[in-house]
């Protein structure tokens, strides 16, 4: 079956803003798709109703399909928050979610973690729970976090 | 078995078997990043807001061939 792909401009966006060795990772992954959409490297994979993809260790494509089409949206992992939560023997999971705006600085009481600003930077696209959009001049969609990885989340 | 003690056996480890661990290390946070998104896009999960906006936005037009796309960011 030929498959179509589709992206909105927040996909390429997130893509503009990507390193450059992410860039071109993301571009032969696509091409791996785009001849085969199931090779074992590309790592698609189906959950419920969106489909995800490996783009290297630290980001992903998050989309969903209708018929043969596929719709793609970025994710990546800030591992930077990551390590600083572990280094400050913390153990909180960070998790964002697509609603409300606010701004980056909201997120520093409720971490608890005094995170470098390169950090905050990164903040935004946080594993598979945070989507994109966060800088801390323009505002985030949101965000929620969790002690020691456990849930519920806590929204902004 | 202390954390120390686990270093200083890797350091004694040869090279090769050192990169072997290491490549366990990444696909062993690989998996535990595919059992986030499991969670997360699961029914109910935090995550399917984001595939809900997704399809609101192809919906309205928002989406657009990933070729065309590709060539004008490149």
């Amino acid at each position: 079956m030929a498959f179509q792909s589709f992206a909105s401009e927040r996909f390429w966006q997130l893509y503009r803003e990507l390193p450059a060795e992410v860039q071109r990772l993301a571009d032969k992954q696509y091409e791996l798709f785009r001849r085969d959409p199931f090779p074992p490297s590309l790592h698609l994979k189906q959950v419920d109703d969106a489909w995800t993809a490996r783009i290297g260790r630290s980001h992903r494509v998050i989309g969903y399909r209708e018929g043969n089409a596929f719709y793609l949206g970025l994710d990546r992992l800030a591992r930077s928050v990551q390590q600083a939560a572990a280094e400050d023997g913390m153990s909180r999971a960070v998790r964002c979610q697509p609603t409300g705006p606010k701004r980056a600085s909201d997120l520093v009481p409720l971490l608890g973690i005094p995170l470098p600003q390169d950090d905050l930077d990164c903040f935004g696209r946080l594993r598979s729970a945070s989507y994109g959009c966060w800088r801390p001049d323009g505002g985030i969609r949101s965000a929620a976090f969790a002690a020691d990885g456990a849930l519920p989340t806590t929204q902004l | 078995m202390e954390l120390a003690e686990i270093q200083q056996a890797i350091e004694q480890l040869p090279k090769d078997q050192q990169a072997t661990l290491a490549a366990w290390l990444a696909e062993r946070d690989q998996a535990e990043w595919e059992v986030e998104i499991e969670h997360d896009f699961a029914r109910g999960g935090a995550g399917m807001a984001l595939v809900e906006q997704m399809k609101a936005e192809a919906r309205t037009g928002g989406f657009r061939p990933f070729e065309k796309g590709r060539k004008k960011n490149r």
